[in-house]
């Protein structure tokens, strides 16, 4: 662009009011300057603009603006600041323990990988899975029986010969070690089964006939005639407790030598790393002449053996950060357990009242059997105000997948890693393993686990391709192993994992209140899950879970009750998100979208929906 | 400046060349890598269903963009004036279509993007102070204040900006480099299950309308690489110095970005990626625990946001000051400092509508109808490359320095024609109206204002007081070069 001076805003002329149009432009350099192309500028140029540089008026304008421009900056940081120092400190959100929100897993020691090919597993084993089990979500991992047990026993942990040790067919105590640094290596958890109130007949205290250690009864004492005691070494004037029969003899909690050998082993455990003890049987901790459990006082020793706990856990240094966690199972006196829990004894008990629902005792609707489990369930821990630890599926009872259809069983898993509470799951229930077939028909919940399809590793549960002593799945179809499942879109296992990982990371499924379970047309169960604020609005994101137990399609209008009790009061359903479904839900995608308000949600038979608000 | 130096200046007060090939693509570095890569880098994952798919449209949209890139870097030396796309629409298309450019700039996208920056920045920089959430006011007072230390720093000397713009760019590059670190850690530990067979690949989108979505989304934030051609006239030795800062900063986001990536998936997974308010703090919590998703992480999102507002403000008031040369818009936007040599003016406006927006709580919305406009101003560019190409006379054409083969911009055309048309049918069509009728809204503005050269007295009298009185009061006029 040539110079061109427009003197169309000398100062003090143009305030005249004429208009730029008519005002001449001198050209200096002769120059030919179209003017049609542009307006003529307005501003002054940098000549008329020089006398302004150093006035008298602007000068000082400017640097008093200039100041005030900082001072205004200044009060607004430091408002931010104030209110930022002011503001009353919000409450730390309560952080549930570690327990509370980890998916446990149970797996039998002997069964679950055989790392040196002897036919049976080891704690080795343990160790080189443990990815798989990390990948699937698994966060505590729990090893049935660690402690030595009798010699033809390879799952009862209460058949404890020696308490001071680990089983030397699972292993040494190094490899038990290592297993335990491996489960930290990965900020995952292990816990194990610590029985404290028998033994097995084969324990040396028992052999050699230490009366002072049991719960003896002599013929003048009331017990001697009860059922639950059996003669001493043959002996007929003398018996002792068995619980739950005679191959248990129960321990006598008075005499010290119990006491110190048994806290010495919780110490040695503790030392080696073990996150928390599954007690059981606390029930025979302390029993009347009879033999019948006193609960006040079984409480009384089991407030002794927690607090030997806590001192202990306190008094070493690399202890004292952990939170050891101390927990049973309901299969006992329930009342006692409760009590337990109450005086904070015990951190959890583990609600296996689902592990013994079965197809038969569910006739003719599963959802009602569930729904009324759940109730009874939900009843019990409002009662005892503790956090629900469930368990569908255990070594005591039929696998999940054989008490119920398959279908049934992979329902049952989804509902249970949508409930509240912690959670305990049974190997093999992740990819609904059924039963398998022992020769004497026994061990069946017990098979081994299969990692990969049959084949003469025996499923990838040992090198070992002479017959082993475990049973193994026939399933023809080859679809019941880690492997197959883990290679297969929407799978029971991958289904298992998203789960397992949603409910570790979602606010509303750690520690969010559940709206209770709805029974649709006898065959769906419904509910919600979120962290409940005022006026039943929830914070953060909202789960619908709903489960078509049934055998016909099923539509869920949620615009009218009971359907929708279960929204809370800031939320709708106008554009919900499919957070996980079930393998042969075909009409809704993961991720996708979806207005419920306009049509139905639509439930194919056996199927699942887990929509997130 | 001292008065020999002002002097010397004394004839020629223009914006200078003061931006060397360093500080070009800590700009252009700076500009595209946002706070979406630590908050949010979703939007392809979600589309593309996994791991592998969303790595692959991620080296894509490089792709995408380098073709793009190159094309803008002939733009630029063809046409070696600031102002970028705009003066590119100028040069083939004329006023109307450059000014309603302008138009939706000025008045939505850059005051609104600067705002939602700095409230993204203000929020993380305060999150280490706070156990929950943090309150509005404060969030919006913090903002204000970043908006005006940086307008100030913009005004009172360009190298200073460009060096705070190094800083924060490479304190950017820092955090990445440190995720990226992390991950690439995390997967010599030997956790790469997210990385292979079957994880990998599951959930892959094979829909060709998903891929073209996550492909849209994976373009969108490499959106920026053609910010350096906003301020081409400051570049030294724009000829050589643009199509290098381009070429080096491309393929250097696009690696950062795929590494990013792969880091974020070495520790979470698809659906924890995709249910994460804030990745990178996500990321931080599994494996630098509280000291890193609580203070390290927060406070490189924040600085990671003041490098991208400042190369923001750096860029787009060099667009008003283009524009105001062409006289589509205020004179004064065309004001340089004498003093400081920097466009105070259009720099003040720019900050000050930021912090305006910033009060004015739900304009938040009009970016998201504005996309659209986005991809259509990359489009017209690309398309204005090719018209010149065809009209311009034969020897303005040969002595271009850079000459990149027709193929180039015949591809990055088709490309930006896809994703103009793409939304149309995928997006609430609604979005694309509001969309367009914000562009056409400038339509009257530009009658008025523009087209229109009458001016009643009263009105231009006020409005040339107006321009003196702010020329006093910065010590600016309009552009001089002497010749």
């Amino acid at each position: 662009m040539a110079t061109k001076d427009a003197l169309i805003a000398e100062e003090g002329t143009n305030f005249g009011g004429s208009s730029s149009g008519d005002i001449a432009v001198f050209d200096k350099t002769a120059e030919v300057v179209n003017f049609e192309l542009e307006p003529k500028p307005i501003g002054l140029t940098k000549e008329q603009l020089e006398k302004y540089r150093n006035d008298p008026f602007w000068k000082p304008v400017r640097t008093i603006l200039f100041v005030l421009f900082w001072l205004a900056w200044v009060l607004m940081f430091a408002g931010a600041i104030a209110i930022v120092v002011l503001s009353p400190k919000c409450a730390e959100k309560q952080k549930p323990d570690w327990w509370q929100t980890k998916v446990s897993y149970q797996l039998l020691t002997a069964t679950f990988y055989d790392s040196d090919n002897d036919g049976v597993g080891d704690f080795a084993g343990i160790s080189q899975k443990i990815d798989f089990l990390r990948k699937i979500g698994v966060t505590t991992v729990y090893p049935t029986p660690v402690i030595k047990i009798h010699k033809d026993e390879y799952f009862n942990s209460y058949d404890v010969v020696d308490h001071n040790s680990v089983d030397e067919r699972f292993g040494t105590e190094e490899q038990f070690k290592e297993l335990i640094d491996t489960v930290h290596n990965r900020a995952m958890y292990l816990v194990m089964d610590l029985p404290v109130s028998t033994i097995d007949l084969s324990h040396p205290w028992f052999e050699s006939r230490d009366e002072s250690k049991f719960v003896i009864a002599k013929p003048t004492d009331p017990g001697f005639n009860e059922s639950n005691f059996y003669p001493f070494h043959g002996a007929n004037n003398i018996k002792y407790l068995g619980y739950p029969s005679s191959q248990n003899p129960v321990l006598n909690w008075k005499n010290a030598d119990v006491k110190s050998t048994i806290n010495g082993a919780i110490q040695k455990f503790l030392d080696l790393g073990v996150d928390g003890f599954h007690i059981d049987h606390i029930s025979q901790l302390a029993v009347d002449s009879k033999g019948r459990p006193n609960h006040d006082e079984a409480v009384k020793v089991l407030e002794e053996l927690t607090k030997s706990v806590q001192i202990y856990v306190e008094s070493r240094d690399e202890l004292v950060d952990k939170k050891i966690v101390l927990f049973s199972s309901l299969k006992d006196v329930e009342d006692l357990h409760v009590k337990a829990t109450e005086t904070g004894l015990l951190h959890y008990v583990i609600d296996n009242s689902f592990a013994n629902l079965d197809e038969k005792k569910c006739q003719p609707h599963v959802a009602k059997c569930v729904h009324d489990a759940l109730n009874a369930a939900y009843q019990r821990h409002e009662v005892a105000k503790y956090t629900p630890h469930w368990q569908f599926s255990n070594s005591e009872a039929s696998r999940l997948a054989s008490r119920f259809e398959s279908a049934t069983a992979h329902l049952l898993s989804f509902l249970q890693l949508t409930l509240p509470g912690a959670n305990s799951v049974y190997y093999g229930q992740e990819y609904g393993l059924k039963d398998a077939m022992s020769k004497n028909g026994e061990f069946k919940q017990m098979g081994v686990m299969q990692w990969y399809p049959a084949g003469k590793d025996h499923h990838g549960f040992s090198g070992n391709d002479a017959p082993i002593f475990f049973p193994e799945s026939d399933d023809k179809l080859e679809l019941d192993n880690y492997n197959t499942q883990f290679e297969t879109e929407n799978s029971a296992l991958k289904i298992y994992r998203k789960l397992a990982k949603l409910r570790q990371r979602d606010e509303a499924l750690i520690v969010g209140e559940t709206v209770r379970d709805e029974l649709i047309n006898e065959d769906v169960i419904l509910f919600s899950r979120y962290v409940q604020a005022v006026n039943n609005t929830a914070t953060g994101s909202t789960f619908i879970v709903a489960l078509n137990f049934g055998d016909k399609e099923q539509k869920i209008d949620f615009s009218i009750e009971p359907a929708s009790k279960l929204i809370p009061s800031n939320k709708d359903l106008l554009n919900a998100e499919i957070s996980v479904v079930t393998a042969n839900v075909t009409d809704y995608r993961v991720r996708d979208h979806h207005n419920f308000v306009e049509s139905p949600l639509v439930l194919p038979p056996k199927q699942a929906v887990l929509l997130k608000l | 400046m001292n008065e020999k130096e002002e002097e010397v200046s004394l004839n020629q007060i223009k914006l200078k060349p003061r931006i060397s090939l360093f500080n070009g693509c800590t700009i252009i570095i700076g500009v595209i890598i946002g706070s979406g890569i630590f908050v949010s880098p979703k939007g392809v994952l979600l589309e593309a269903g996994s791991a592998g798919m969303s790595l692959l449209i991620w080296l894509l949209s490089g792709v995408f963009a380098m073709i793009g890139a190159v094309c803008y870097s002939e733009l630029g030396t063809l046409i070696p004036k600031s102002g970028g796309d705009y003066a590119y629409i100028y040069e083939a298309f004329g006023p109307l279509p450059s000014f309603l450019f302008l138009w939706v700039a000025l008045v939505i996208i850059n005051p609104t993007s600067l705002a939602i920056i700095a409230i993204t920045c203000a929020t993380y920089a305060l999150q280490p102070f706070y156990s929950c959430p943090v309150p509005d006011v404060v969030v919006n007072l913090f903002a204000g204040c970043i908006i005006a230390v940086l307008t100030f720093i913009n005004c009172w000397d360009v190298r200073m900006a460009t060096r705070t713009n190094d800083f924060f760019t490479i304190t950017k590059l820092i955090a990445l480099t440190l995720i990226i670190t992390c991950g690439g850690y995390w997967l010599s530990l030997g956790h790469i299950d997210n990385l292979v067979m079957p994880d990998v690949a599951e959930g892959s989108q094979t829909k060709l309308s998903a891929i073209a979505m996550a492909f849209y989304s994976g373009v969108f934030s490499f959106s920026g690489f053609s910010y350096l051609n906003f301020v081409t006239e400051e570049l030294k030795n724009p000829f050589r110095n643009l199509p290098r800062a381009i070429y080096i900063s491309i393929p250097i986001v696009t690696i950062v970005y795929m590494l990013v990536n792969i880091a974020y998936f070495s520790v979470l997974t698809v659906d924890e990626i995709l249910d994460s308010d804030a990745v990178a703090i996500t990321f931080a919590d599994k494996i630098l625990g509280t000291f890193g998703s609580k203070i390290l992480m927060p406070l490189f999102v924040s600085f990671s946001c003041v490098g991208s507002l400042n190369g923001i403000l750096i860029t787009c008031s060099r667009m008003f000051f283009s524009g105001a040369r062409n006289s589509q818009l205020p004179e004064l936007f065309a004001m340089i400092s004498i003093r400081q040599l920097t466009p105070i003016p259009s720099l003040i406006f720019l900050g000050g509508t930021s912090i305006v927006m910033l009060f004015i709580g739900n304009v938040f919305q009009l970016i998201n109808y504005l996309s659209f406009a986005e991809s259509l101003v990359v489009f017209s560019s690309v398309a204005g490359l090719l018209k010149l190409r065809f009209t311009m006379p034969e020897n303005v054409l040969n002595a271009r320095p850079i000459k990149i083969s027709l193929l180039w911009p015949i591809l990055f055309f088709l490309m930006c024609l896809f994703l103009l048309i793409l939304p149309f049918f995928h997006s609430d069509p609604w979005e694309l109206i509001y969309g367009v009728f914000l562009v056409l809204s400038g339509i009257p503005i530009y009658v008025l204002f523009v087209y229109n050269k009458y001016r009643p007295g009263f009105i231009q009298s006020v409005w040339i007081g107006f321009t003196h009185f702010i020329q006093k009061l910065f010590y600016c006029v309009p552009e001089l070069s002497s010749s």
